[in-house]
């Protein structure tokens, strides 16, 4: 049996205009999420997670340029819908949990009145009365472990912490009926102390609800625990893909490799240097591997060619030269 | 005897404007260069007045009734007033006494108010009653419109250019004070004030050395701005009589005179009024531009 | 704080500054060449007159003590003679103020309205053909002071097309409505006037749009600028990205927080209107409080111009107090500072 994928992102090259040239920042990224699937994303800040995710729902900044791809979802390509379509999915099909909440959330409008309006178009109700949007809006909030539901629902963003804005945000989320979530790094901007907390939260509910998910995060112990399947990014590129127990044992890119080796071990009791240099610059990126300028096993064709992403073994993608048998 | 150095040294400060750089990000807007070409052919108008303008005696008493409020021609391109004047000349020399009253009053109030909204800033915790003093009265000068204290303080003196440019200066000082004062009261929490203070330094370096290049942007575009708001209250000034008196070529008096004989001779007004519109314009292209290049955007 | 708590407090920091400002205009009308007894009788009057006249001001005593009685009388709301119209300040101003507040009212509504279908305009489209236009309009309402407004609407609407009035409050024929709270239009309404209603507010529309046309110009691109940089933010995609209507989107979502900056800077415009007011009334020959303000500052009328800048500073400081409302209201952050 073939199983078709609910979500496939094939060769996806987003870049941004602005006025030192065009920023080439996703350069052919591929994606697939099958249905009941959770799916993890790591790499490091700046790489193109956000940019990836906002081209789901076609929601990219006014600069963005979307030149090439395709993102299928369940059997149509998202970037040539119809507005009407587009709505639909955004309602029904996927939803989109931000990485920074305070962000995410309108400073001038109490959660009442988004709340409201987002549960109005969930198309769940056929006649919205304030009232039903309003124990909608309550019982999700229990949903989401928010205590006192009443307050946070007649309160400003101003008035909440970090953790319970991005309860609230969950809640909104979660306020129709949908299939895949996309939670863009949830907890990078909450206090530590409640991270873990917000994180099995968002895993409790997709299990409940048997959603598929991708969950963006640079922390890699809630990425190994959450997700069935691992990708890798780097600078625009997806350079890995694996189980993700077998991504954090045997890792095989080399860009991985540094990533896992400079994540603070509990038990080396040695704090690591992080990776050396930076991600590259996107005007005038590396022609071939764009890992090229920080990787210290590159070979001669790395310079000019990219490697495709292939797979190495079972379940196991790689775009690097070393695993394709070409000799230095 | 000792040789003198014949090396200078640019300040820090000035290198770190990084002026090069900044002259690029300005010059990449047509609007800003529109605006700068605008404000020097204003300056340059009024520093050669007497020899651009055709007729260099109209701009004072002259008559000449046989011309009086001729049409547009080759020989009074902008026609002529009710005495027989060259509205052109009357008109160039107009600029004079706009931007002179744009520039004395700057050059009395960025200084003034500058300092004080310094000292109200710096000492806004060590000695609490320098800055309440100083930000109480600026508060009374902002209390009222502009343009009304300043009618009211021209009343009261003899209506004059000096007087207008008196009044308009007693009301604009606050304004500086406000600006500098917010901005150092907020540089005040930032390391590298708090670090000289660790380290000792006088109060007058902190002030002057790392506290005001850091207000100069926002300083350089309110100054800039201003130029065109000074100007059309002093134009305003003149129009109700209250500022310059005829037969000074002031282009709000211009403006108020030719007034009574429209719409018949709608040239002796029309051109003034386009001369002051021209100049306003010119300085708040001026002053966006300065504004974007200067003052860092978030 | 509390919304109450918070007028309260200001209300009491306004009184505080205008009361410096009258100790200034008190001085300074009193300490300049010129002798302000000889002033108030007139330059014929015999000198045992303005001897009188000068123990009746007090003008005898030291200055602290002239203010103090100058005060005395304004607090129970005397503002002194006037030497212009030869009657009690505190009359004039209950005859001309109520005038000017109409025209100005009428002015802001204007403005406001305009900025906002502008300022949404240019920023909805931004950088396409209707933000250019706006700009254009913009530099034009900046760059022309509101005296010129005035003259070219003058001349346009008396000689080019005569649809509007050019000057006074009513058509020569139209009998004024009787005066019950001093501004024609509501007395109108009040008396079921609707053709002196109607009249009223067809001459206002010019000297009201000269008025408005600068503040209205920079409101627009504020409210423009604010549409902008919004637009990127990540409420605006979260919202879009939950499937809510594009226009519901734009025209709560994004505006409100939009509009914030350009209502905050909306204390400004009203101080344009008021000090404008001074120049538009004169050309319009509106008969309201500036254009007595002009009259008297010409006949060097003191008590008069005291009480003018005085009014003109309650007037600001009671619209700069609405103004702070609206904005904690529009956006409760600022509020909570
Ligand atoms: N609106 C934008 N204009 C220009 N560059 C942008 C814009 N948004 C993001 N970028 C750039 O794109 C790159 C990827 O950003 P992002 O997708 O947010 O990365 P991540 O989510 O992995 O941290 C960054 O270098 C960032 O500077
Ligand atoms: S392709 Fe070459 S440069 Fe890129 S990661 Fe592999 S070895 Fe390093
Ligand atoms: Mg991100």
């Amino acid at each position: 049996m073939v199983i078709t994928p609910l979500l496939e992102i094939r060769n996806l090259h987003v870049g941004y205009k602005t006025h030192m040239g065009i920023s080439k920042v996703l350069n052919g990224v591929y994606l697939t999420v099958n249905e009941g699937e959770k799916v993890g994303v790591i790499g490091e800040s700046g790489c193109g997670k956000t940019t990836t995710m906002k081209s789901i729902h076609r929601i990219l900044p006014g600069n963005a340029i979307v030149s090439e791809g395709e993102i299928i979802f369940k059997g149509k390509d998202i970037l040539k819908m119809k507005k009407r379509e587009l709505t639909e999915i955004r309602r029904k099909g996927v939803t989109m949990i931000f990485q920074d909440p305070t962000a995410a959330l309108n400073p001038v409008f109490k959660v009442s009145e988004m709340m409201t309006d987002i549960i109005k178009y969930s198309g769940i109700y056929e006649k919205n009365l304030k009232k039903e949007a309003r124990n909608r809006a309550l019982d999700l909030f229990e949903e989401v472990a928010l205590s006192d539901p009443e307050r946070v629902f007649d309160s400003y963003s101003f008035q909440l912490s970090g953790g319970m804005r991005q309860r609230v945000c969950i809640a909104m989320s979660l306020a129709g009926v949908k299939q895949l979530v996309i939670a863009d790094e949830p907890t990078t901007n909450l206090d530590v102390t409640i991270q873990a907390q917000v994180l099995s939260l968002l895993k409790s509910l997709v299990n409940e609800k048997r959603l598929s998910l991708i969950l963006v995060s640079q922390a890699l112990g809630a990425v190994r625990e959450t997700a069935d399947r691992v990708y890798v990014m780097y600078a625009g590129d997806i350079v890995e893909v694996a189980k993700a127990d077998v991504l954090f044992t045997d890792p095989l890119h080399p860009y991985t490799q540094k990533l896992l080796d400079s994540v603070p071990r509990l038990t080396g009791g040695v704090f690591s240097i992080g990776i050396k240099g930076r991600v590259p610059n996107y005007f005038n990126p590396p022609s071939g591997c764009r890992f090229y300028p920080r990787c210290d096993q590159s070979l001669n064709i790395c310079k000019d060619k990219k490697s495709p992403l292939v797979e190495v073994k079972k379940d196991h993608c790689v775009a690097c030269w070393l695993y394709r048998g070409v000799s230095t | 005897m000792r040789t003198i150095e014949t090396h200078i040294s640019i300040p820090k400060w000035i290198e770190e404007l990084e002026l090069g750089k900044k002259w690029y990000k300005f010059s990449r807007s047509p609007l800003s260069l529109l605006g700068l070409v605008i404000a020097c052919s204003t300056i340059i108008l009024a520093l050669l007045a007497p020899f651009l303008a055709p007729y260099p005696q109209h701009a004072g008493f002259y008559h000449n009734f046989m011309e009086s409020c001729q049409g547009l021609s080759l020989k009074h391109p902008f026609g002529t007033d009710q005495f027989g004047r060259d509205v052109l000349s009357r008109t160039i020399f107009g600029f004079r006494y706009s931007l002179m009253m744009a520039g004395v009053v700057l050059l009395l109030v960025v200084p003034l108010g500058v300092i004080l909204g310094l000292i109200a800033g710096y000492y806004r915790e060590k000695i609490k009653i320098i800055e309440i003093v100083i930000m109480r009265i600026a508060d009374i000068f902002i209390a009222v419109p502009p343009l009304v204290l300043a009618l009211a303080i021209c009343s009261v003196l003899t209506p004059s250019v000096f007087h207008a440019m008196m009044a308009v200066s007693l009301m604009w000082w606050p304004w500086y004070t406000r600006l500098t004062y917010n901005v150092t009261s907020s540089l005040k929490e930032e390391y590298f004030v708090q670090a000289a203070e660790v380290t000792g330094a006088s109060s007058s370096h902190i002030i002057f050395k790392e506290i005001l290049p850091n207000c100069l942007g926002s300083i350089l575009t309110k100054v800039t701005l201003d130029v065109g708001w000074i100007i059309l209250i002093g134009s305003a000034l003149s129009f109700v009589g209250l500022g310059a008196q005829p037969p000074t070529p002031d282009l709000g008096t211009m403006v108020a005179e030719g007034g009574n004989f429209l719409p018949d001779f709608w040239w002796i007004s029309l051109f003034p009024a386009l001369a002051i519109s021209y100049t306003i314009l010119g300085f708040n292209l001026l002053g966006d531009g300065v504004r974007d290049t200067f003052v860092e955007e978030r | 704080m509390k919304l109450s708590t918070y007028v309260i407090k200001r209300a009491g920091y306004a009184i505080f500054t205008l009361i410096g400002l009258s100790i200034f205009v008190f001085v300074l009308a009193r300490v300049l060449p010129g002798d302000p007894a000889r002033m108030a009788a007139g330059p014929r009057a015999p000198s045992w007159v303005v001897e009188q006249l000068r123990e009746q001001l007090w003008l005898d005593k030291p200055i602290y003590t002239q203010y103090f009685y100058w005060l005395k009388d304004i607090i129970h709301g005397d503002l002194g003679y006037s030497i212009y119209t030869r009657r009690s300040v505190t009359q004039d101003v209950i005859e001309y103020l109520p005038a000017s507040i109409q025209l100005i009212i009428l002015a802001g509504i204007f403005e406001v309205i305009g900025a906002l279908i502008l300022g949404v305009m240019a920023g909805r489209y931004s950088y396409k053909w209707p933000d250019n236009l706006t700009r254009f309009i913009s530099y034009i309402g900046i760059s022309v002071p509101a005296f010129v407004w005035a003259i070219i609407f003058q001349l346009l609407f008396t000689w080019v097309m005569p649809i509007f009035p050019t000057s006074g409050m009513f058509s020569p024929l139209m009998i004024p409505p009787p005066e019950i709270t001093g501004m024609s239009t509501l007395d109108a309404l009040i008396t079921g006037r609707f053709d002196a209603f109607v009249d009223v507010l067809w001459h206002m529309v010019l000297p009201a749009l000269a008025l408005c046309l600068g503040g209205m110009a920079q409101d627009a691109r504020i409210i423009r600028a604010g549409m902008v940089e919004n637009q990127e933010k990540d409420y605006i995609a979260m919202a879009t990205s939950h499937g809510l209507p594009e226009r519901l989107v734009t025209s709560k979502y994004l505006l409100k927080p939009s509009i914030v900056p350009a209502v905050t800077v909306m204390g400004m415009d009203v101080a344009s209107l008021l000090g404008n007011a001074f120049l538009v009334e004169i050309v319009f020959m509106w008969p309201g409080f500036s254009k007595y303000g002009i009259n008297v500052m010409l006949s060097k009328d003191l008590n008069a111009i005291v009480a003018v800048v005085l009014i003109m500073g309650l007037i600001f400081a009671i619209a700069n107090i609405i103004v702070d409302v609206i904005v904690i209201h529009l956006d409760p952050r600022i509020g909570g500072k």
